[in-house]
């Protein structure tokens, strides 16, 4: 409900987003949304000001939420927070960036592919113009992944090898790596450009990590992307595959790259870790699940 | 500060756009389509529209009257905009029956003329929460000048006075603008104002009609300037 006086916001929302951020660190997500929710009702998103305990709440909240796609609100405050951090800090800042992502990564979730593309774009160019190469793959690949959603699957292709290009060539394909990896092949498996695929994990091979644990995790994501449910539906957006041998060639991509790993036949209870929420990881050691967790999170794709 | 906007017009043939970066002109726009204007805005923080954004069930909105007695002798720009059951009829015959049912007043004929640009605009704005707002160049004109305007947009002096006020605020429309150049000026010349008020919102400077929006299934109804 709006109020005739604007509260202040650094009395409403600082204990607020204290409060919000100590249950996110007891991985209370929902609890620490509703928490930013009840004092941000006070604000309108259209209304507020430009203003930095705001635009931190805002910008907490819409990360929290944008699972949430039957709810608004976060798609609003992620404007808000991005249309501010642009106001008070200006564009190619940090907090800019971070806002662009913040919101590109809603947009996504809502299945806003094209808008959240657009968006992906400054921050790639911000994190490789800063020289941090793991960050700028990570949001050329999330650019690739929306374009490759929108249908725009040429772009998108071309925008994920200039993302894998840019790997830094020396170093083993750790985590994030693997992840990028995958990601990509997992691009050209849906657009049933399983040649390419196959291609790239050969030259990636010598590059695949050599340490138990990070053989479990690349099977493990290997597994959750590289025979993942959605790869059918892109079928609707996509022109450039032929449809029917889809399922028999896609199949060939994920054994050659658990082959690649060592290990051609994926463990039993990984074939039920449903896409990348990755469910189920209480089957697996803690060492692992620590280590994907890590990566998951860093790459924005678990909380 | 750095900050780029859209104010979007419907014209003749579609829609025209100008965007500013700072408050600033940076281009204009046309498109077919509204969509393509959205797609295409480069990462732009809001998009003004001149063209209402949501509607209420069973009465009428409080903006378009507020806004109009604002405008003072321009009032006829602001027409009322009939509840949303009126919009899915497809004959105006039936739109103003159905709007004298539920209202008790007939609908206006040049509301009923944007139907399908008001229906393009409101699903572009359910699409995205967050990123269009509705304003419109006469109030912000009205707002820019701090008086009511006196000389309508189509006529000469109208159109020096508007262009006075726009470059007061620092937008200057070049006289070359690429393909949108083939638009009527008083277009252009509106979207431009529509970019100041969304500018205006971006930098919290906005006021708007009614003050707070009415609201309605989670969305707020509110023209700005």
């Amino acid at each position: 409900m709006l109020l005739d006086t604007p509260p202040d916001p650094y009395v409403t929302l600082g204990p607020a987003v204290v409060e919000a951020l100590d249950c996110y660190g007891q991985q209370d997500l929902q609890g620490a949304a509703r928490i930013l929710r009840s004092q941000l009702r006070r604000f309108d998103p259209v209304k507020a000001p430009p203003h930095l305990m705001i635009m931190s709440a805002a910008l907490l909240y819409a990360r929290w939420t944008s699972h949430d796609t039957g709810n608004d609100s976060g798609l609003r405050w992620a404007w808000y927070g991005y249309r501010t951090a642009l106001v008070l800090d200006g564009a190619d800042t940090e907090s800019a960036i971070a806002a662009t992502s913040i919101l590109a990564g809603v947009l996504t979730d809502r299945a806003d592919f094209t808008l959240a593309a657009m968006l992906w774009e400054p921050v790639a160019a911000h994190h490789q113009q800063a020289g941090r190469h793991r960050d700028h793959v990570a949001a050329r690949l999330s650019m690739a992944e929306a374009l490759h959603k929108a249908g725009s699957c040429g772009t998108a292709i071309r925008q994920a090898t200039v993302a894998l290009d840019a790997y830094p060539a020396q170093e083993e394909v750790t985590g994030y790596g693997v992840l990028f990896l995958i990601r990509t092949l997992h691009l050209l498996q849906a657009c049933g450009r399983c040649d390419e695929a196959l291609a790239l994990i050969r030259r990636w091979q010598p590059r695949l990590p050599t340490t138990d644990t990070g053989r479990a995790v690349a099977r493990l994501l290997g597994c959750s992307w590289l025979g993942s449910a959605d790869l059918a539906e892109h079928q609707r957006v996509c022109a450039g595959r032929g449809g029917h041998r889809l399922d028999l060639r896609s199949a060939q991509v994920r054994l050659a790259f658990l082959a690649a790993l060592g290990n051609p036949h994926a463990p039993a209870n990984d074939e039920s870790v449903p896409g990348p929420s990755l469910t189920g990881l209480g089957q697996l050691s803690q060492p692992v699940v620590e280590a994907l967790t890590r990566v998951l999170r860093r790459a924005g794709l678990r909380r | 500060m750095s900050i780029h906007v859209i104010g979007v017009d419907a014209h003749a043939l579609g829609w025209v756009a100008v965007e500013l970066r700072d408050g600033a002109f940076v281009r204009a726009m046309i498109s077919t389509t509204l969509y393509d204007i959205v797609t295409n805005s480069s990462g732009a923080a809001m998009i003004g529209i001149d063209v209402p954004l949501g509607m209420l069930p069973d009465h009428w909105r409080a903006a378009d009257t507020l806004a109009a007695d604002h405008v003072g002798p321009r009032r006829g720009s602001i027409f009322r905009v009939p509840p949303q059951p009126v919009w899915q009829e497809t004959t105006f015959a039936a739109a103003t029956a159905l709007c004298r049912e539920i209202t008790g007043a007939k609908m206006h004929q040049q509301a009923w003329a944007i139907r399908p640009k008001l229906l393009e605009a409101n699903a572009i704005g359910d699409r995205h929460p967050g990123l269009l707002i509705e304003a419109r160049p006469e109030l912000s004109f009205r707002a820019m000048a701090g008086e009511p305007l006196e000389h309508a947009k189509k006529t000469w002096t109208g159109q020096a006075i508007r262009r006075t006020l726009l470059a007061r605020e620092g937008i200057t429309v070049p006289a070359r603008i690429g393909p949108a150049g083939r638009v009527p000026p008083d277009d252009i010349l509106d979207a431009a104002a529509v970019a100041w008020s969304a500018h205006r919102v971006a930098t919290g400077t906005a006021l708007s009609h009614p003050s707070p929006p009415e609201e309605h299934a989670g969305s707020k109804i509110a023209i700005w300037h």
